[in-house]
């Protein structure tokens, strides 16, 4: 797909079959620092896919100005600029967002998946094909930091976005939202998720 | 003389390189320069606002709040600013101080309401900064921070007993973040019975 990109697959790629978090475990740090509640993950999710959209089109434009030797450093010094300019508009518009995330926006620098794609895809493809990459691999971290942080929430605290699901008998199993259960709810959900894919491939086999 | 040329060419190109490198550093400085101009006053209206609107909830009934001097033997890092609340008619309600005690991963900005008499009438927790999710962000619920309201200082923490007067009960796990924000509470208490002393 060197030129001609197909959009629907990327799409497919980037949320499913390539999804940064569950199939390339890349950016687990903040995937396990944000998720202790969706908003929480929801924000990281959409701040890193605007600065992985924002950052993977300016580094295609320049992929052919930017020499090897120091694309890491340019790309660093990109990724950075935009992620303070977010940290900037988050806290003079969104203060409660920018607030609840605190120090994990300025940790997008070193976000591995917004460096990863710069290096993997925007230094080599064009500005569209690079956009949309950018976009789709952002929702697909969105997208598990969404799924891991319901889990989390609901079996961590009882909550949902701040709304309580259970009854005030339920008691919550406060391990799932510190540190270990993040690590343990992101392996399970990467086994279940393995294992779909695999039933569907022996089922695409079988029928073959 | 092979040796040579290769020398400057490898000059050559590390100036080269140096010189995108910085062109690229210098756009980026000038983009968020820019950014930064526009941004600015906003992020510093929302932080009074943030100040107000702490003032405002300690003392709901306030019609007035003057900004005092801090005392000058106080560490600014530690305590920022000091305000005296009003009411209606002139009389003094109390002082709101905004204290910064160094917490696990850095200061936790708290705004404490303490009364004429020296009484804490209760804490705000505006930010925690770089403490942890989950465990020192736990200082901003409810459980935790109305434990001050009432109490006099100094102020204790004790962990996994019921505490009485001027004590307060640390979160399991989370006893570094209790602490500072114990001793926040406790320098403010001193520095609202010093600004007291020059307000009567």
């Amino acid at each position: 797909m060197a030129k001609n990109f197909k959009i629907g697959e990327m799409f497919k790629s980037g949320i499913i079959t390539n999804n940064p978090v569950l199939m390339q475990t890349l950016g687990i740090c903040p995937t396990l620092a944000t998720t202790s509640s969706v908003e929480n993950g929801l924000g990281m999710g959409v701040s890193a896919m605007v600065v992985l959209i924002a950052s993977n089109v300016v580094i295609s434009l320049l992929r052919k100005v930017i020499p090897k030797k120091i694309r890491i450093a340019a790309y660093i010094v990109i990724i950075a600029g935009f992620v303070t300019m977010i940290d900037l508009i988050l806290k003079a518009y969104g203060p409660s967002l920018s607030k609840s995330l605190g120090l994990f926006i300025p940790l997008i620098v070193v976000n591995c998946i917004i460096l990863g794609r710069a290096e993997a895809f925007a230094s080599k493809r064009t500005v569209g094909a690079s956009f949309f990459d950018g976009l789709t691999m952002g929702l697909g971290f969105t997208f598990a930091l969404f799924i891991i942080a319901t889990v989390r929430e609901i079996f961590g605290a009882g909550t949902f976005l701040g709304h309580e699901v259970f009854g005030s008998a339920f008691q919550p199993a406060s391990i799932i939202g510190m540190a270990p259960g993040g690590f343990l709810v992101l392996g399970i959900i990467v086994a279940v998720i393995q294992l779909i894919q695999r039933k569907k491939k022996e089922k695409k086999e079988g029928n073959a | 003389m092979s040796q040579a040329v290769k020398t400057k060419k490898k000059n050559d190109s590390i100036a080269k390189l140096g010189i995108i490198l910085f062109i690229i550093t210098f756009c980026v400085a000038l983009v968020l320069g820019f950014v930064n101009s526009i941004t600015k006053d906003q992020i510093a209206y929302q932080a009074q606002l943030e100040i107000d609107n702490a003032i405002a909830s300690i003392y709901p009934d306030s019609t007035e709040t003057t900004e005092l001097a801090v005392p000058a033997d106080v560490d600014k890092k530690r305590i920022s600013s000091v305000y005296a609340a009003y009411g209606a008619d002139g009389e003094l309600m109390g002082f709101a101080v905004a204290s910064s005690p160094n917490g696990f991963g850095g200061a936790i900005d708290l705004m404490v309401g303490v009364l004429p008499d020296g009484t804490v009438k209760s804490v705000r927790v505006l930010s925690t900064n770089s403490e942890t999710p989950g465990l020192g962000t736990r200082v901003t619920e409810e459980d935790f921070i109305t434990q001050f309201d009432g109490n006099k200082a100094p102020i204790a923490v004790i962990k996994n007993a019921q505490p009485g007067p001027s004590e307060i009960r640390a979160i399991s796990g989370a006893t570094i973040s209790s602490t500072a924000v114990t001793t926040g509470v406790n320098l403010a208490v001193e520095v609202a019975a010093q600004v007291a002393a020059q307000v009567n």
